[in-house]
């Protein structure tokens, strides 16, 4: 009777564990990046997808940033349908039960198997997580974290093997998530707060803050393929300047993880690096002039995907101007010299008196 | 009418005048918050009332004689100040308020007053907005010319340069000189230097007009030279390094014209022996 007990617990707990639906995003999937307040950002922000905001209305920095397949929504009837999808999303992620044990403080460097994990404070990624779908393609992963989702600078990454496809990981935040410097990334981040993507972070996913701001600077962000979808790739920042040193991503998704990018027509600008694991292109572009090229990509199964990219132009070098001071330093300066140099006699005497 | 005590006849009249250019003052301070050219602006009548403050010996001895002529030239600075609020615009205004001050002090000392006080009051010219006309004009032909001369320091000092214009190329490496490097705000700061420096070390007025003629040249050649230190080394082509060098070449400038002027006198006492 005990192992009939124990048998029918642990197909409870297996089925807990890989069992799992997708979190329904509704309209939000389109989304790639969508924030409560506001959303900014700085340098050469590429996003695949919508960008959005609710009920806040501020959003800078595109351009220089900018859309590609999708469309800016600000504090409109679908930038709110968007939101008010996002919160069923996160009421549904985070209502699902958690079986234990808790997530440790930092999951860098560990193996996750599909199912739902949690955390009641913050969970930090120092290094690379894989997230194994042990060879279902839709294992979904739910990861509930209670306070901070916060990703080192550096090489923290979210790994994908064995068939788990970014489409199918939800990060439900409790507070704030903050993705590192040079961070690469894949799952829906849904934050009950605010997401600050730092600068050079990739985003396969989304980042979608139900109250807070979005935050980003110089980042790629592609919306995921759906599940069992080929895999596809999404091109880099298509602008750059000679002497400025540039940084962007191909962004590959669907298909079956890990990607092998690399250039099968065109080239890149002179001075540009692919990487071909992580799709980052960096570099200080050294002749100006418009780069076409083709993005490939090529999946674990073989599979491959191109887009025709470009043309990434690189602009001459920039021109620095160069002001003089104030007129009011200047003067201030002269004056307290003058008075030095009109008073010399008198400072002299009472030097040599001491 | 009121017989108003003497002593306080003069004190009302600066607050009249204040409160009836109050819109031009503002729009002074306005222009010495926000354009960097103008900052010195601030000082300029702080500088002029010490120079009336220092000379009081000399002003308080004087007797008042106060002239009908002080009523004209009111009538004068009313009409620019009209004209001014009509369009003519913040300069005319500005100098609208120097000319109803050298009115006021016609109409309480009279003419020996107005000598006396002649070089604060010429001195506070310095305070007023820039003449959009004349700034406009000289903008141009400034900005090429500080070009020009930059290219050719840097040529001399053996580095390649190609000149487009107001940009300069130094092997790669791309300058522009905007208009805020057009060399205006070292004429403006160097002329008003130059006739403080007069002032203060040569009791000789022709010294200040010497030496505000020679700031002229001397301004426009420490701008270039500015110019073509941020060409030399990219090190001083930005942030505080930049800055610092802009007010060491200043300085350099403010030093040549103590050297001129020791120069002047020599000459001036050959030609007096």
């Amino acid at each position: 009777m005990k192992t009939i007990t124990a048998l029918l617990l642990y197909a409870a707990f297996a089925a807990c564990l890989h069992a799992q639906l997708p979190v329904p995003l509704g309209s939000a999937a389109s989304f790639g990046v969508l924030a409560g307040s506001t959303v900014t950002s700085t340098g050469p922000t590429v996003v695949n997808g919508n960008v959005g905001v609710s009920p806040g209305s501020a959003l800078t920095g595109f351009p220089p940033g900018i859309v590609i397949g999708g469309a800016v929504y600000v504090a409109d009837a679908v930038a709110a349908q968007a939101q008010s999808d996002l919160t069923t999303a996160y009421v549904n992620a985070a209502g699902r039960v958690c079986p234990g044990p808790p997530l440790p403080g930092d999951i860098g460097g560990t193996t996750i198997l599909p199912g739902v994990y949690c955390n009641s404070t913050s969970v930090g990624i120092t290094g690379p997580v894989t997230l194994n779908g042990n060879g279902n393609p839709n294992a979904v992963f739910i990861l509930q974290i209670g306070s901070t989702l916060t990703t080192a600078a550096g090489n923290s990454a979210v790994v994908l093997i064995g068939g788990a496809a970014a489409s199918n990981v939800f990060w439900q935040v409790g507070t704030s998530a903050t993705l590192g410097t040079n961070t690469t990334f894949s799952g829906t981040i849904l934050a009950q707060a605010s997401i600050t993507v730092t600068t050079g972070a990739a985003l396969n996913g989304r980042a979608l803050a139900r109250t807070g701001a979005v935050t980003l600077a110089g980042n790629a962000i592609a919306t995921p393929s759906p599940a069992g979808a080929g895999p596809s790739v999404a091109c880099a920042y298509p602008a750059g300047q000679v002497g400025v040193a540039y940084s962007s991503f191909l962004v590959a998704s669907g298909g079956t993880p890990p990607y092998t990018y690399s250039i099968s027509a065109g080239s890149l600008p002179p001075g540009l690096v692919l990487n071909p694991s992580t799709g980052a292109i960096v570099g200080t572009p050294t002749k100006a002039g418009s780069y076409s090229y083709t993005a490939k990509v090529v999946d674990a199964t073989s599979a491959s995907a191109t887009s025709s990219c470009g043309p990434l132009i690189v602009g001459p070098m920039p021109v620095s101007s160069v002001p003089a001071p104030p007129s009011l330093m200047l003067v201030l300066t002269a004056l307290l010299l003058l008075s030095f140099y009109l008073n010399r006699d008198r400072l002299r005497r009472r030097l040599g008196r001491s | 009418m009121r017989n108003w005590p003497k002593p306080l006849l003069p004190w009302l009249t600066a607050a009249a005048l204040l409160a009836c250019y109050a819109p031009a003052l503002r729009g002074m301070f306005d222009q010495w918050s926000n354009d960097p050219d103008m900052s010195h602006g601030f000082l300029v009548p702080i500088l002029a009332l010490w120079i009336v403050w220092r000379e009081r010996e000399r002003w308080r001895t004087l007797p008042a004689e106060p002239s009908p002529w002080g009523f004209a030239v009111l009538a004068a600075g009313a009409g620019m100040q009209l004209a001014g609020a009509l369009g003519a615009g913040l300069f005319v205004s500005a100098a609208a308020f120097l000319v109803s001050v050298a009115g006021s002090v016609l109409c309480l000392g009279g003419w020996p007053f107005l000598r006396a006080w002649t070089f604060p009051l010429l001195l506070s010219l310095f305070m007023l907005p820039k003449l959009a006309i004349v700034y406009n004009r000289a903008t141009l032909p400034l900005q090429l010319l500080a070009s020009r001369i930059a290219a050719g320091i840097l040529h001399t000092a053996g580095m390649g340069v190609i000149r487009e214009g107001n940009i300069l190329d130094i092997a790669g490496r791309r300058i522009s000189v905007l208009e805020a490097c057009n060399g205006i705000r070292y004429l403006l700061s160097l002329g008003f230097m130059a006739v403080i420096f007069a002032y203060l070390a040569d009791g000789k007025p022709w010294m200040r007009v010497a030496l505000l003629a020679a700031a002229v040249p001397l301004a426009i050649l420490a701008n270039a030279l500015r110019v073509a230190a941020a060409g030399w080394s990219p090190w001083l082509a930005d942030g505080a390094p930049h800055a610092i060098a802009g007010g060491i070449v200043f300085v350099l400038s403010l030093a040549t014209l103590v050297l001129a002027q020791r120069m002047f006198n020599r000459l001036y006492a050959y030609f007096q022996a």
